[in-house]
């Protein structure tokens, strides 16, 4: 017992003394960064590293929507399958979001993501951190990435106007820097390396910025100085549309909507900057699952169930400003009986059981719609096969922008020649009727068709705003070009409409409303951060 | 990680020959370097949350526990023991110079469709506190009015973030056992009861089905329908709101176990004794809760404790019968 008695007295001990005051890991089980040794072959994928935050964009919570639902053209009302989500889309429509926004909150994050990791990899590349296989590609990858960053900061400056500029790897906490002080870093940033960036266009470019999609950025920018800075730059807008379209690199398609296929467009002529989508590999591009009602699935044969009866649908005012003959109407909205892949008739689900899937044009509001109003969208295909993701790629700038832009800017600066880019841009919406495509200087400064007003129960009460539109036929022009393609809000209030008009259930809720407030999660998280100007 | 440092002072104690014995116990525990996921802004971070060692957390409290025996004869003995026990929590501070210095940060979730937050951990607070819009009336077409940050009341339709405020705590303030075990000549008799006072729990089946909005998606609850504040029900497109009318007390009072034996004495070489023995669990919860049950979650990973969940299922706690 004695013995057992001075083993335990040793072995307590020994127990009390030992203890490890050394806290400090050799780490075995992940790859850090201090552990990894970058080789040439790391190169490439880490330019390529910062296009992924684009792919975010395209979500029903995010920029996509942030720019469409809104605007006139696309609303998110409730439906009779349930979709509400404690109203936040309709927030947008109404234009009573707050800093709590979840659409605003993701895009903050998406872009910020996207610069973050765009200064990481400029300062790994200049470095030599990440070593590139010779001097040109290594100027040539910091260009591409200094590229994108500018694109990022560029939708930073368009949607929240006074944000942090951020320009390398740092900790500490930023303040706000002016819109001013952003927009002039982006102009000065794709100056200097838009003249640089490589020239090939499509093949193995496709989906990166190349020197013509640099440009295009730039362009875009200049074309809402005014909007950003007080000042405008028509004259720097249209120099580089100029460059752009002297390249001889770009056409129109045949057809309006080439651009939107599913394959083989990675050579279109058209397009100059895309976000490639790919079913398994490369997913966001969800559209069809939250614009499409659950029965389409028959008709489209998707993996995936559309949600509900759908809710991303056409405002009814901005379906009636189309032509008659424009068939860019059909090509782009989803509309009318739909069937089967075998050739059945579609019927409702939910008030309109059993009764025909026909999408109608009217809606009585942007509340609450029944499940078969709305027209939805058709400009992107969706193939057999796709799930939650689409394969198909989502074009940011195709060679007809820059067209329009250059008239946008003729028109601004009071010279001759946008007719004639306009009527180019639509001859292909008016095969069978060409005599309809024409478009004159003077036309084009005609005010909007669109019949603003807000609506109850189908019917305009309160007509609102009246006043005339400035250029009011471009900008018309723009929304039958480019629905669905997330140009509207910018488009809109570039003209003045944004703020101002009353559209659906939409009344003008304040000017500030040109910029989103910096999300709340943001601010609560960084002192230094003020909010945005009469946003509480 | 993180520090702990503990001051306890306690007392032993038995009187009456041992008739009555029990502890006191004070004790005050500070933790330093808490070790938690903060949430980081972007920029400069490229990922919005972030673990490191900052802040620093406080708890005092007090605890008694009594055993007595208020009869022992012969044949008769009842022992009975009681343990009280009391917690404060105080965050005290969030922050070093690094992160989270505005002194507050928001956890937990509602889950969709509402997608909201509905704890804020603030320093000088307790943990624990819920943090949403404070119901105060509902307006004649069905919809709810808060309380704005001025105090006065507003529409729903017009609320800002500056409009929430503490409106409950899931941390309870009190807790007390209190077991009995009476035993005469061979039978036994054990209770077990319990129960946990002065706190709240959100429940989040009301807030999801309680609205009829979510007809549409749904069964919903039958009190969708009830009048608020004995006015009108919620309309039909008031949509989901996270409002204290959610927020619940919680206190209750537990049955546990009540359990009779009897023992068999036998006086045979290969067995002296056999008990037989009946038990209840769960035998009854006594709360104003109007949940299934006031147990709620409070060890929670994210810091939100007292959310009863709408989704994972929740049972009523079995009422058990076993015979042996």
């Amino acid at each position: 017992m004695k013995t057992y008695k001075y083993i335990s007295a040793i072995i307590s001990a020994c127990m009390l003394l030992s203890c490890s005051n050394d806290l400090s890991e050799k780490v075995f089980s992940y790859v850090t960064d201090q552990s990894y040794e970058y080789t040439e072959d790391d190169f490439n994928p880490i330019v390529a590293s910062v296009y992924r935050p684009v792919r975010d964009f395209i979500g029903h919570q995010n920029w996509y929507m942030a720019q469409e639902s809104s605007s006139d053209a696309i609303v998110m009302p409730a439906n009779a399958s349930g979709w509400d989500d404690g109203g936040i889309y309709k927030r947008m429509h109404y234009h009573t979001w707050n800093s709590e926004q979840v659409h605003i909150g993701n895009l903050w994050n998406t872009l910020y993501f996207g610069i973050t990791l765009a200064n990481k990899v400029i300062e790994q590349i200049e470095n030599d951190i990440v070593p590139a296989p010779s001097p040109e590609i290594k100027t040539l990858g910091l260009s591409e990435v200094r590229a994108m960053r500018a694109f990022y900061y560029w939708m930073v400056c368009d949607n929240f106007g006074e944000a942090p500029l951020v320009k390398e790897v740092t900790e500490e906490m930023p303040s706000k820097n002016t819109r001013k002080e952003i927009y002039d870093f982006i102009v000065s940033e794709l100056k200097d390396v838009h003249n640089i960036l490589p020239e090939t266009h499509g093949g193995t470019q496709y989906g990166r910025i190349n020197k013509w999609a640099a440009k295009t950025i730039l362009a875009n920018i200049y074309l809402n100085a005014e909007v950003y800075t007080g000042q405008p730059a028509w004259e720097e807008c249209l120099a580089l549309c100029d460059e752009i379209i002297g390249s001889n690199k770009f056409n129109l398609a045949d057809n309006y909507n080439a651009a939107f296929r599913n394959s083989g467009i990675e050579n279109l002529p058209e397009i100059i900057f895309t976000i490639p989508f790919d079913r398994d590999f490369a997913e966001g591009n969800s559209i069809h699952m939250f614009s499409w009602h659950g029965e389409l699935k028959k008709k489209y044969e998707t993996e995936a169930t559309p949600w509900g009866s759908g809710s991303a649908m056409g405002i009814s005012q901005f379906i009636d400003t189309y032509h008659p003959n424009d068939t860019r109407l059909e090509d782009s909205w989803l509309m009318g009986e739909q069937y089967a892949a075998d050739g059945t008739l579609l019927t409702g689900v939910y008030d309109m059981l059993d009764l025909p899937l026909t999408f109608t044009k009217d809606l009585p509001n942007g509340e609450y719609t029944l499940e078969t109003e709305g027209y939805r969208m058709n400009k992107f295909e969706v193939i057999a096969g796709s799930t939650h993701n689409s394969s198909t790629d989502f074009p940011l700038f195709r060679y007809s922008q820059v067209l329009l832009m250059k008239a946008e800017c003729l028109l601004r600066t009071n010279q001759g020649g946008a007719g004639v880019l306009v009527t180019q841009v639509r001859n292909r919406a008016f095969k069978e009727n060409p005599s309809m495509a024409t478009v004159t200087d003077s036309q084009l400064r005609e005010n909007s068709v669109y019949q603003y007003g807000y609506v109850e129960n189908y019917i305009i009460t309160k007509p609102g705003n009246q006043d005339p539109v400035v250029l009011g036929r471009l900008l018309d022009e723009l929304g039958w070009e480019f629905a669905w393609e997330g140009f509207r809000r910018r488009d809109m209030i570039r003209f003045g409409t944004y703020t101002t008009k009353s559209w659906l259930s939409h009344e003008p809720q304040g000017n500030y409303r040109t910029v989103f407030p910096i999300p709340e999660a943001t601010l609560t998280s960084n002192p230094n951060l003020v909010q945005n100007p009469d946003y509480k | 990680m993180g520090k702990k440092k503990e001051t306890n002072i306690g007392l032993d104690f038995g009187f009456f020959n041992d008739r009555l014995t029990g502890t006191m116990d004070y004790y005050y525990r500070k933790t330093d370097d808490l070790l938690w996921d903060y949430t980081v802004p972007s920029p400069p971070y490229l990922y919005s949350s972030m673990i490191a060692n900052a802040g620093s957390m406080e708890n005092k409290g007090f605890e008694i526990s009594l055993t007595a025996i208020p009869v022992r004869t012969k044949d008769l003995q009842w022992i009975t023991s009681a343990n009280y026990s009391t917690n404060k929590n105080k965050l005290l501070s969030l922050s070093n110079n690094k992160f989270i210095s505005t002194g507050y940060a928001d956890r937990g979730d509602t889950g969709e469709p509402l997608q909201q937050r509905t704890h804020r951990i603030q320093e000088g607070q307790p943990i624990g506190n819920f943090w949403g819009y404070k119901s105060i009336d509902i307006d004649e077409d069905g919809h709810w009015i808060i309380e704005g940050a001025d105090g006065k009341p507003k529409p729903i339709s017009e609320q800002q973030p500056e409009d929430k405020q503490v409106i409950g705590n899931g941390l309870p303030k009190h807790y007390l056992n209190w077991n009995n075990t009476i035993t005469w000549k061979n039978f036994d008799l054990g209770i077990t009861m319990r129960g946990a006072f002065g706190f709240q729990i959100l429940n989040m089946a009301r807030l999801q089905y309680e609205a009829p909005v979510m007809l549409s998606r749904g069964n919903i609850l039958a009190s969708a329908y009830d009048k608020i504040y004995g006015k009108v029900p919620l309309a039909d497109n008031q949509e989901l709101q996270y409002v204290s009318y959610y927020v619940e007390d919680g206190d209750y009072w537990k049955i546990d176990n009540l359990t009779l034996g009897y023992t068999f004495n036998f006086k045979t070489t290969w067995i002296e004794k056999a008990r037989i023995y009946a038990t209840i669990s769960n035998l009854a919860v006594i709360t104003g809760y109007s949940g299934i049950d006031p147990e709620v979650s409070i060890s929670t990973a994210d810091l939100n404790p007292g959310i009863d969940d709408k989704t994972g299922i929740r049972l009523p706690v079995p009422f058990l019968w076993v015979f042996l």
